[in-house]
């Protein structure tokens, strides 16, 4: 028996498995006021100032709360994009620096060609109609 | 640290698809390789190092298959969710205290069985970046128009890269022959700017001074760091902390000028903007210096968490054959570059 001769079995398989994620304090917070208002916040570090835009409890280099609330946007610059060709229609994703922020936030921009995109490309967000608490009641972003 | 010497390497030939074996499989054909190259026999291996990723094979705890295939019933065996050149860094560190003689570490990569683009979405942060439908060759394209922009290149460097690659990858015998297309997947980057989802495996065996006699390669110094996560909270135009790692893995080995020390250089590039941050983040002249990715480098293979001990394979081949003295071996684990690994190898004789 030569088992270099044996011809491929395949077991097909899929792993579902429902899970709840807590979007934490500081995402709690800004889904929150993006539910509720329609507001972007960020959350300010009180040694480094920088503002971290998805918020965080703490400062990711001093490692101090991030306590002092900031409205960042509507209106921000675009830092860097692809398109997702794999997408139908093709999707455009950014990194999305809002104003008043000093990270970016991971969205998709809309009504723009991706031969139109450029990084500095001024951009505003965009509203979902209804609103669930989700990263998708903003809808995403359209060039000014 | 006690020195740490490299036995003997091996890996498998690198495919699309192995759907003749299973992963455990995979894994017992490239160690049953290392032994018949070493002459050696599970007896003499003390300890086991495995580098695996749970959801790349679909099931929890993956390595307890792997484990059987490394010899490792009755021994300390253990396992990183990384990259197999952090599980050398595990693995150099129970020979180096002197607690183990010797140590085989085994790493393999079998992308075929999933979806590797799910499985990547899947490892963002479900809040607010995997709804976006991010995934490791979306992220790539980020990275790649961050550079391409910061660097004011044109998208050309990338294609040039790319068949730079391409054309080493040609004379390796282990590299994935696959069919890439010159179309756009993530702008700006193509269908062949991006590294291959490998099935492949490779095996490392290392052992202290006294059992490594005469002249040897040596793992001389490294470094490892890891930088934030979010792919908005650092600049990924930027090598990031491979610029710290690079520094830190010259000074432990006592490499002054890497470019003039260095004869060969291996990183793992999953896209061919990375070939050029990556060589950018490791100190090195844009031209000249020591042979770079003579294998191809990640865009010759990228079965997953073995890729950048390939890298090491690759890299004691070489020097092995007399193709100079002193080589770097660069891994990564995370997305774009978050977690970098950094080994400086050395054949010379015994310290
Ligand atoms: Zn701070």
């Amino acid at each position: 028996m030569d088992l270099h001769d044996v011809a491929p079995v395949l077991v097909e398989g899929r792993i579902r498995i429902p899970y709840r994620w807590p979007a934490g304090r500081a995402g709690g917070r800004f889904l929150t006021l993006l539910r509720d208002e329609g507001r972007l916040i960020g959350l300010r570090c009180s040694r480094c100032r920088r503002v971290f835009v998805p918020p965080r409890t703490r400062c990711l280099s001093c490692h101090v709360p991030c306590e002092e609330e900031v409205g960042v946007g509507p209106e921000g610059e675009v830092l860097a994009w692809t398109v997702s060709r794999r997408a139908s229609p093709p999707a455009v994703l950014a990194l999305v620096r809002l104003d008043g922020a000093d990270t970016a936030l991971l969205h998709v921009l809309h009504g723009v060609e991706p031969t139109a995109v450029r990084n500095g490309l001024r951009v505003k967000a965009v509203l979902a109609e209804t609103r669930r608490g989700h990263i998708t009641d903003l809808d995403g972003f359209r060039p000014l | 640290m006690r020195p740490v010497g490299i036995v003997g390497v091996a890996q498998t030939r690198h495919a699309e698809r192995r759907d003749d074996v299973n992963y455990a499989e995979l894994a017992f054909e490239v160690v049953s390789d290392l032994l018949a190259r070493t002459g050696w026999s599970h007896d003499r291996i003390d300890t086991v190092i495995t580098a695996s990723s749970d959801f790349w094979d679909g099931r929890t705890i993956s390595d307890m298959a792997v484990q059987d295939a490394a010899g490792a019933a009755g021994k300390s065996a253990s396992k990183v969710s990384m990259d197999g050149t952090f599980a050398l860094v595990y693995a150099a560190a129970r020979i180096g205290s002197g607690a183990y003689r010797t140590c085989l570490v085994v790493a393999h990569g079998k992308a075929s069985e999933g979806n590797p683009r799910l499985i990547a979405n899947a490892a963002f942060d479900p809040i607010f970046q995997r709804p976006m439908g991010i995934d490791d060759h979306l992220a790539l394209g980020l990275q790649a128009r961050r550079f391409l922009d910061r660097r004011r290149l044109t998208p050309g460097v990338l294609v040039e890269a790319a068949a730079r690659s391409a054309a080493a990858a040609a004379t390796n015998p282990n590299a994935h022959r696959r069919q890439a297309a010159h179309v756009l997947v993530a702008d700006p980057l193509h269908e062949d700017e991006i590294a291959p989802d490998s099935d492949g495996a490779c095996a490392v065996l290392l052992a202290d001074a006294e059992t490594v006699r005469g002249e040897a390669v040596w793992l001389d110094g490294f470094a490892f760091a890891t930088d934030v996560h979010g792919l908005g909270d650092r600049d990924l135009g930027e090598p990031g902390v491979l610029r710290q790692v690079a520094r830190e893995a010259y000074r432990s080995a006592g490499v002054r000028d890497p470019d003039r020390e260095l004869d060969v250089v291996e990183v793992h590039d999953a896209s061919s903007a990375q070939t050029l941050l990556w060589r950018e983040g490791l100190g090195l002249a844009d031209a000249g210096g020591p042979a770079w990715n003579p294998s191809g480098g990640a865009m010759s293979a990228q079965p997953g968490f073995a890729t950048g001990l390939v890298r090491v394979a690759e890299v004691f081949e070489r020097l092995a054959q007399g193709e100079g003295k002193t080589g770097l071996a660069h891994g990564m684990t995370g997305f774009v570059g978050q977690a970098h690994c950094a080994w400086i190898l050395r054949k010379r004789a015994r310290a």
